[in-house]
């Protein structure tokens, strides 16, 4: 009887693969989303921009029909201030805070 | 010893291939049997989370960190190289909170450091950024492994690389600390000299100096500045850009009376663009710390300085002393300066018999 060949993941597959029915694979693993706001009527909405080529353009338009069509009260605009910083690291608390 | 049979090495290699844990290449298939061969080279509990990529909530254990150099094509003695390349790594920022995943598709730089250069054989002479040396090159691919299968980043999936950059997942270097006029990397981390050590950061590309052409270390160090700032690398106002000397230019700079912080306070206040230049580009105007096209133009000739201190410009040497080419290695986040020491066979052995 040989050897079985060990698993370099753990068995785990990759993160984000589709899976029937819309869900993605490994996303969920280990780690809680947040809780999300039934809807966006009198929320303050913080978007962040990364500074890709008309991202500032996109969101700012995404803001206006946040505010226009779905009752959010104000948006928050923040930019990342570096690479690969999934919140702009001293950002996070200063988005929270506001 | 019995004749290896290809055929079922090729069953397992293509096994490996169908379960999708390949980056490309032939896998080294990994069995329990070797496995124990690598977790005997280090006291640290298999079980032990050595990484964690909080966007994903995965792990890696010391066990798949393992796995993953025994499939990359690493001697077990290569282990505790391994160990120590993830951790310097896993310093890096950038690499913590999406760099893996990012459209750049940067490359891990990976630096070695004192006697296990020589124990294991590890390049830092000609031809130092590969190929053509084991240590190098699979302890370079175990991390582009583990971020794969344990990590669960794959390309064109949550890795969404644009281009990626040749040499991602092998760029390993030794430092060429015999030929090198300034202290190693790992010294200037605050490690004690012929300590064993790994340091290492994500690269956005490597870029060649050749300059055989003068005696003036001005002159040369005018020709680095010219590489490391050209406008397309630039997107915030600040970045950070090293250098890996060849020894010819080392030393040159060296006999001049450079030492390594002169060469980087040189390069602070030299590298840079003018606000003509930047214009010309559409990169002269600032929202924050990002680049932008400026409205009005400025005064044609400001120079705007894009290195902010030393620690944005690490200096390393290696390479053979047959040519002035030097590499300009731009960082992707920002060198941590950190040099993890590597684990010593002894201290394996003690963690085993307490164990």
């Amino acid at each position: 009887m040989p050897n079985a060949i060990l698993d370099p993941a753990g068995g785990a597959g990759a993160v984000g693969a589709a899976l029937p029915g819309g869900a993605a694979a490994g996303l969920a693993s280990g780690a809680a989303l947040a809780p999300r706001p039934r809807d966006l009527r009198g929320a303050r909405v913080g978007l962040l921009m990364n500074t890709k080529q008309n991202a500032g353009i996109f969101l700012d338009e995404v803001g206006r029909l946040l505010v226009d069509s779905h009752g959010a009260a104000s948006v928050l605009a923040r930019t990342k201030l570096a690479f690969a910083r999934a919140g702009a690291g001293e950002g996070d608390g200063e988005g929270a805070a506001e | 010893m019995t004749e290896p049979d290809p055929d079922a090495a090729q069953q397992a290699i293509e096994y490996c291939y169908a379960q999708g844990w390949s980056d490309g290449l032939p896998l080294v298939p990994a069995s329990r049997p070797l496995l124990d061969q690598f977790l005997a080279q280090t006291s640290r509990d298999p079980q032990e989370i050595i990484g964690t990529l909080e966007q994903t909530g995965r792990h890696c254990t010391v066990e798949l960190a393992a796995i993953n150099a025994a499939m990359a094509g690493c001697r077990p003695e290569y282990f505790p190289v391994v160990l120590a390349a993830f951790e310097a790594l896993m310093t890096d920022r950038a690499a913590r909170g999406g760099g893996f995943q990012s459209t750049s598709g940067p490359a891990p730089l990976i630096v070695i450091n004192g006697p296990v250069r020589g124990e294991l054989g590890f390049n830092g002479a000609g031809g130092a950024f590969g190929p053509g040396f084991r240590p190098n090159a699979t302890v370079a691919r175990t991390l582009g492994l583990i971020v794969r299968n344990v990590f669960g980043i794959r390309p064109q999936v949550l890795e969404q690389a644009t281009q990626g950059i040749p040499g991602r997942w092998s760029i390993c270097i030794a430092e060429n600390e015999e030929e090198s006029p300034w202290e190693p990397a790992s010294v200037e981390a605050g490690l004690p000299e012929g300590t064993s050590a790994v340091s290492a950061t994500l690269l956005r590309t490597c870029e060649f100096v050749d300059n055989r052409h003068t005696q003036d270390p001005e002159q040369v160090l005018w020709d680095f500045a010219d590489t490391i700032s050209r406008t397309g690398s630039l997107i915030f106002k600040e970045t950070s850009c090293g250098v890996v000397f060849c020894p010819e230019h080392a030393q040159m700079l060296a006999a001049a009376g450079f030492s390594k912080n002169d060469v980087k306070d040189w390069l602070v206040g030299h590298c840079g663009r003018t606000a003509n230049d930047l214009r010309r580009a559409g990169k002269d105007g600032l929202n924050g710390p990002v680049r932008l096209p400026a409205g009005q133009p400025g005064a044609p000739d400001e120079f705007s300085r894009i290195l902010p201190s030393r620690q944005h410009v690490p200096v390393l040497v290696a390479g053979a002393r047959n040519a002035a080419i030097s590499m300009v290695v731009r960082v992707f986040g920002f060198w941590t300066g950190t040099a993890v020491a590597v684990e010593t066979p002894a201290g394996a052995l003690a963690g085993q018999a307490s164990s």
